[in-house]
C-alpha cells in the first residue's frame, strides 16, 4: 500500500511537472513561432483550412463541383466486386452499369468520360469514404433505405436500377417461376450471413407460414457453390445476383436452360439502387440527379450515342431535348455550373439509360423489360421530370 | 568332418545385412501385427478415398483455375496502374539485387546429395502416377499422358538412384547449381509453358485461349532472374574484399523497404521549395544544436546532471506533444491556434518529433558515448536517425502522384508484404524495449510497459485496425493525410510489439542468474549487460515463438480488409469472382490464395529451422 501511494505521488508530480512544462510552452520563443516566420506558409490567421488535401466533411455551397474542376478528375467509388455492376477486370479496369454512371457524371462535369478516378470499396468502407471526401461520388449498388438518408450524413439520387430479394430453386424440385414463399416449407435455403437479404427472407417465410433451415456463409458466392453440391435446396439474394449466376452457369453448360428458376414473381424486397453524395451541397447534388435524368430522357426520346450528332442538328428538335442537350438558348445547365452542352456529352460519349443497361446488364441475362426498369410509359418506374 | 590334424581354413562371412526392400520396410512398419495391418487398411481408404475426392475437386471441367491465372496480376498488384508498372519492376529488382548478394555474403551455397535428389525426382514422378490414377471419372488421353509421364519421371529417378548406389560415397553437388538449373528451367516455363485463359465477350458467348503462363511479364522475369544470377556472382567476387560486406547489406535491407514503400512504389509528389525552406533548416538546425549537446554529454565523465537534463527534456517534448496540441494548437484563444494550411501543422510535429528523439538519443549518450571518436560516431547515428524522421513525415504527408484506383496505392500481394515486412521491422525494436522495460528494476517504466502489453493483448486486433483508421485521423485531422496503409502499418505494429515483449521477456527469464552476475562482475553497465551477455542469448532462445508470430502476422495481415484495405484474400474472394466472366470462382481463388499463403509462411518456418541449427539451437 505504501508503495502504491508513492509511486501515485511520483505521478502527481510528474503530471504537475508536465502541465507545467506545457505553460511554458507560451514563450514567444518556441520553435512553432520560429517555423511561422517562413514566408511560404504565413498564411496562419486564414479561417478555416485552405489545402484542399484535407477536405472536410459536409461542405457546403458548390465545393465538390470546384474541387472536381480543380482536380480535372471525378473521384467515384464503386464496389469493383459486383457482377455487371462494376467489375475489375484482369487488366486492373472498371467496367459495369455503376462504372457508366460514374463515366456519365464525369462527361457532364468535366467533358471527358474517361476522366474518372474509381476507388474500389469494401460494403463497409464506402459511407465513410464518401463522408471523409476521399471519394465525390458513391455509385456502389446501394440500397436507398431511410436510415441511410437520414443518418448518414449523406443523400440519395435518383434510383437506377430496381432490384429486388428473390429465391432460387431447381425445377427438379418441383419448383417454378410461378411459386411463392409457401412453396419452400422444410427447404435448407442458403445466403450470406449479416445482410438484409437474411432478415428478408427469415420474416418473409414466418409471414407465409413456411419453415425453413436458413444456413448462412461468408460469402453468397459460397452459397452458390453449396447450391451446385446440392447442399442447399434454395438460394436467396438479390435477383439481378441470382439471374447472374444462373446464366453464367448455363454459359459455362454446368446446367441446361430451365433447371434453376427464379421466384416469386413479386420480389420479396424492394432494393432501388442509386448513386450517393455528401448532403448541403445542393449544386453538385443537382448535377448528379439531372445527369441521371437526362440519361432516362434520352433513352425515353430514343437518343442514343449513335444518333445524337443528327439529332442535334436536326432543324425540328424537340424543344425539351434542344435544351438538355444545349442547342437552344433556353438550356438549363449552366445555371447549375455545367457547360451548356454537358448532357450532350454525357449521351454521344456513355449514351442513353437503355443503351447503359443492355450494355452492361443483358450479357448476364437481365433485361428491362416488363421489370421496374422500363420506362414510365411502357409500365416500368423510370422517370424523369420534364427538362424544362 | 575335419580331417585329424589338418589345417582348415575358415572364411570368415561379412556380417549378413538385414533385409531390406519394400516389402521388408511394409512388413516391419505398417503389418507387424493384426491391429497394425487393420489400422494400415483403414488408414489407407481413407486417404485414397479422400485423395480421390480432392483430385477430383481440383479437375473437375467445371473448376474455372483460368480465373487464377487470368488474374494474376490483380492478385499481385491490385489496380496498379499499368504504365507505371516500372515502378513494381524496380522493387522487386533492388529485392532481388539484394537477395543475391546476401546469398554470397552469408555463403548460403551448401551440399545437397544426389540421393536426396532422386529421392525428389521419385516424389514427384509417383505424385502425378498417382494423381492421374486416383482421379474419378472416365479414364480420359490427357490422364493417361499425366500418367505415363509421372511413370518415366519415377522410373528415371529410380534408375538414377540404383546407378547412385553403385557408387561408395553418396555425391553431392552444389547447390548454387541446382538454383541456377531451376531457375533456367522457370525462365524457359515462362516462355513456353501455356495454360487455358477464358475470355468472355460482350454477347455472353466465351471462348478458352491457351496462353503463355506470364503474358506481359515473362521478359521482366526473365532479365530478374538474370540479375539475380549476376548479383550473386557480384557478391561472390567481393565478398572477401570487403569484409564489412554483411553489416552494409543488414543496413541496405532496412533501408531498401521504406526506400521500395515511400518513394519507388507511392512516387511522391514532393514540392522541393517546401523541403528546402521548412525540412532542411530543421534538419541543419536540430542537427547541429542536439548534435553539439549529445556530443558534449556523451564526454566520460559522470555526472548526474546529464540524466536529470535529458529526463527533463523528454519529459517536456512528449508533454508538448501531448497537451500542446489541445491547449495551444486547437485552443482559439491561443496565439498558436491553428488555422494554418496542414503543411504548417506538419512542420510543427516534425519540430516535436524531432525534439522527443534528441531526447532519446541525450538519454542514451553517456552509454553509448566515450572516446572522441565513439562520440562523433553517436552524433553520425543522430544525424541519421533525424534525417530518417524528417524524411518519413515528409512523406508520408505528400500526396501521390499516381492515378490509383482504389483507397490504397498498393493492393494484393504487394499490401499483404507491404504490411506484414513494415509491422515485423517496426515492431521488433519497440517489442524488445517493452520487454526489457518490464523486466526492469525502474517502476514507472515497468508500469508503463506492463500497462501497454496488458492494454494491447486485451483487445482484438480488428479493433485496433478500426482505431488506427478512424481514431488516428480523428486525432490529426486535417493535419496529416497519414495515407490507409500507414494507418494500418501503425496499428499492426503496436499490437504485434505487445506479444513480441512477451516472447522476449520469456527469453529474458530463461537466462540463468549467473550470467548476469557475471557481467555485473567485470563490471559491465546496465547497458552493456543487456547489449552484449542477456539480449543476445534471449532472442536466441525464443527464435522459434519469434517465427511464429511472423507467420501469424503475415496471414493477420488478411484482417485489413475491414478497414478498406485490398489484400490478397479480399481480392481473391470478392473482386475476381466478380467479374462476369468468372462467376462464382470463389473457392478456387481462396485455394489459390491458400496456396500462395502457405509457399511464404513455410519458407519463413523453414528459413527460421535453418537458423537454429547455424545458431546450435536445442543441441545444447
Amino acid at each position: 500500500m505504501n508503495k502504491m501511494q508513492r509511486i501515485l505521488a511520483v505521478l502527481v508530480v510528474l503530471g504537475i511537472f508536465a502541465a507545467a512544462c506545457t505553460a511554458d510552452d507560451t514563450a514567444p520563443t518556441t520553435p512553432d513561432d520560429t517555423t511561422q516566420t517562413d514566408p511560404g506558409t504565413t498564411d496562419t490567421t486564414a479561417p478555416g483550412s485552405t489545402d484542399p488535401s484535407t477536405p472536410v466533411t459536409g461542405q457546403t455551397g458548390g465545393a465538390t463541383l470546384d474541387e472536381v474542376r480543380a482536380r480535372g478528375v471525378l473521384k467515384c467509388g464503386v464496389s469493383g466486386g459486383a457482377v455487371a455492376f462494376s467489375e475489375t477486370q484482369s487488366d486492373g479496369s472498371m467496367t459495369g452499369f455503376d462504372a457508366d454512371m460514374c463515366r456519365a457524371v464525369a462527361a457532364a462535369v468535366l467533358g471527358d468520360s474517361t476522366a474518372v478516378e474509381f476507388s474500389a470499396l469494401t460494403a463497409a468502407e464506402r459511407f465513410t469514404a464518401l463522408a471523409a471526401g476521399e471519394v465525390d461520388l458513391l455509385i456502389r449498388n446501394t440500397t436507398w433505405t431511410q436510415s441511410r438518408d437520414t443518418t448518414l450524413g449523406l443523400d440519395f439520387g435518383p434510383t437506377t436500377y430496381y432490384d429486388g430479394q428473390g429465391v432460387m430453386g431447381r425445377a427438379s424440385d418441383g419448383f417454378t417461376a410461378d411459386s411463392t414463399l409457401a412453396d419452400v416449407d422444410g427447404a435448407v435455403l442458403c445466403t450470406n450471413a449479416g445482410t438484409t437479404t437474411e432478415k428478408n427472407i427469415s420474416e418473409g417465410a414466418a409471414l407465409a407460414g413456411a419453415t425453413i433451415v436458413l444456413s448462412t456463409v461468408a460469402e453468397f458466392a459460397e452459397a452458390m457453390e453449396g447450391f451446385k453440391q446440392g447442399s442447399c435446396d434454395l438460394v436467396t439474394t438479390d435477383a439481378s445476383g441470382l439471374v447472374g449466376n444462373m446464366v453464367t452457369a448455363i454459359r459455362d453448360g454446368e446446367i441446361a436452360e430451365g433447371d434453376w428458376v427464379v421466384f416469386p414473381r413479386a420480389p420479396i424486397s424492394k432494393e432501388p439502387l442509386g448513386p450517393l453524395y455528401r448532403q448541403n451541397d445542393s449544386q453538385w447534388a443537382d448535377i448528379i440527379n439531372w445527369t441521371v435524368y437526362a440519361t432516362f430522357i434520352a433513352d425515353e426520346l430514343d437518343v442514343t450515342s449513335a444518333n445524337v450528332d443528327s439529332v442535334v442538328g436536326d432543324a425540328d428538335l424537340n424543344p425539351e431535348l434542344a435544351r438538355l442537350l444545349g442547342v437552344s438558348d433556353e438550356e438549363l445547365q449552366t445555371g447549375m455550373g455545367l457547360d451548356a452542352e454537358a448532357f450532350y456529352n454525357v449521351i454521344s460519349q456513355v449514351g442513353n439509360y437503355g443503351e447503359i443497361f443492355d450494355r452492361n446488364l443483358n450479357p448476364v441475362g437481365i433485361f428491362r423489360e416488363g421489370t421496374p426498369n422500363a420506362q414510365w410509359n411502357q409500365g416500368g418506374l423510370i422517370y424523369a421530370p420534364p427538362a424544362r | 568332418m575335419a580331417d585329424d590334424g589338418a589345417f582348415v581354413e575358415t572364411i570368415e562371412l561379412a556380417p549378413e545385412l538385414p533385409p531390406s526392400g519394400p516389402v521388408q520396410w511394409i512388413r516391419e512398419n505398417l503389418t507387424y501385427s493384426v491391429a497394425s495391418t487393420i489400422i494400415t487398411v483403414v488408414v489407407g481408404l481413407v486417404v485414397v478415398f479422400g485423395l480421390r475426392g480432392l483430385i477430383g475437386w481440383f479437375l473437375d471441367p467445371f473448376r474455372k483455375w483460368s480465373s487464377v491465372t487470368a488474374n494474376a496480376r490483380l492478385l499481385m498488384v491490385q489496380a496498379y496502374p499499368a504504365e507505371q508498372f516500372s515502378r513494381v519492376w524496380i522493387s522487386v529488382g533492388i529485392v532481388v539485387v539484394l537477395a543475391g548478394l546476401s546469398a554470397a555474403a552469408w555463403r548460403v551455397a551448401g551440399k545437397v546429395s544426389v540421393g536426396q535428389i532422386t529421392k525428389a525426382i521419385m516424389g514427384i514422378g509417383s505424385a502425378l502416377l498417382l494423381i492421374a490414377l486416383l482421379a474419378p471419372g472416365e479414364f480420359s488421353g490427357g490422364r493417361g499422358l499425366l500418367a505415363v509421364i509421372g511413370l518415366v519421371i519415377a522410373l528415371a529417378g529410380y534408375g538414377l538412384k540404383r546407378s547412385n548406389r553403385e557408387t561408395i560415397n553418396d555425391p553431392t553437388i552444389s547447390t548454387v547449381g541446382l538454383a541456377a538449373v531451376i531457375l533456367v528451367l522457370i525462365a524457359a516455363a515462362l516462355w513456353i509453358v501455356k495454360l487455358p485463359v477464358q475470355e468472355v465477350f460482350a454477347d455472353g458467348t466465351k471462348e478458352v485461349t491457351n496462353q503463355l503462363l506470364a503474358r506481359s511479364t515473362k521478359l521482366p522475369w526473365t532479365i530478374l532472374i538474370g540479375v539475380l544470377a549476376l548479383s550473386y556472382a557480384i557478391g561472390v567476387a567481393i565478398r572477401d574484399a570487403i569484409p564489412s560486406l554483411r553489416r552494409i547489406l543488414v543496413v541496405l535491407w532496412t533501408l531498401s523497404f521504406p526506400v521500395i514503400l515511400m518513394v519507388v512504389m507511392r512516387a511522391p509528389d514532393i514540392d522541393w521549395g517546401t523541403v528546402l525552406s521548412v525540412d532542411l533548416p530543421i534538419f541543419l538546425v536540430l542537427g547541429a544544436l542536439i548534435g553539439y549537446i549529445l556530443y558534449v554529454i556523451g564526454a566520460p565523465d559522470t555526472g548526474e546532471w546529464k540524466y536529470i537534463f535529458s529526463a527533463l527534456w523528454l519529459a517536456f517534448s512528449v508533454a508538448w506533444v501531448l497537451f500542446g496540441w489541445y491547449l495551444f494548437d486547437t485552443n482559439s484563444s491561443s496565439p498558436f491556434h491553428i488555422t494554418a494550411p496542414a503543411a504548417d501543422v506538419l512542420q510543427r510535429l516534425e519540430f516535436k518529433f524531432s525534439m522527443i528523439l534528441g531526447a532519446i538519443f541525450a538519454l542514451a549518450a553517456p552509454s553509448f558515448g566515450g572516446a572522441k571518436a565513439a562520440r562523433i560516431r553517436y552524433v553520425g547515428i543522430w544525424l541519421a536517425a533525424l534525417f530518417a524522421l524528417i524524411a518519413s513525415f515528409r512523406l508520408s504527408a505528400v500526396p501521390s502522384e499516381l492515378v490509383l484506383g482504389g483507397s490504397a496505392f498498393v493492393g494484393g500481394l504487394s499490401l499483404t508484404f507491404t504490411l506484414a515486412i513494415a509491422a515485423i521491422v517496426l515492431s521488433f525494436p519497440l517489442g524488445v524495449l517493452l520487454a526489457l522495460g518490464r523486466a526492469s528494476s525502474m517502476p514507472i517504466i515497468r508500469m508503463i510497459s506492463t500497462a501497454y502489453i496488458e492494454l494491447v493483448r486485451s483487445v482484438p486486433l480488428i479493433t485496433w485496425l478500426y482505431i488506427g483508421s478512424n481514431l488516428l485521423n480523428l486525432f490529426l485531422a486535417g493535419v496529416v493525410d497519414i495515407f490507409s496503409v500507414v494507418r494500418a502499418i501503425i496499428a499492426m505494429t503496436l499490437f504485434s510489439a505487445a506479444y513480441l515483449a512477451e516472447n522476449v521477456r520469456g527469453g529474458l527469464q530463461s537466462i540463468p542468474k549467473g550470467q548476469y552476475e557475471a557481467a555485473d562482475a567485470v563490471g559491465m553497465s546496465v547497458v552493456q549487460k543487456t547489449v552484449l551477455i542477456t539480449l543476445p542469448q534471449a532472442l536466441k532462445a525464443v527464435i522459434p515463438a519469434l517465427v511464429g508470430q511472423v507467420i501469424a502476422l503475415f496471414k493477420d495481415t488478411s484482417l485489413v480488409s475491414i478497414i478498406g484495405l485490398f489484400d490478397l484474400l479480399y481480392i481473391a474472394r470478392n473482386v475476381v469472382p466478380g467479374q462476369s466472366a468468372n462467376l462464382g470462382s470463389i473457392m478456387e481463388l481462396t485455394v489459390a490464395a491458400a496456396v500462395i499463403y502457405w509457399i511464404f509462411t513455410f519458407t519463413f518456418s523453414r528459413s527460421s529451422m535453418r537458423l537454429e541449427r547455424r545458431l546450435g539451437l536445442g543441441t545444447r
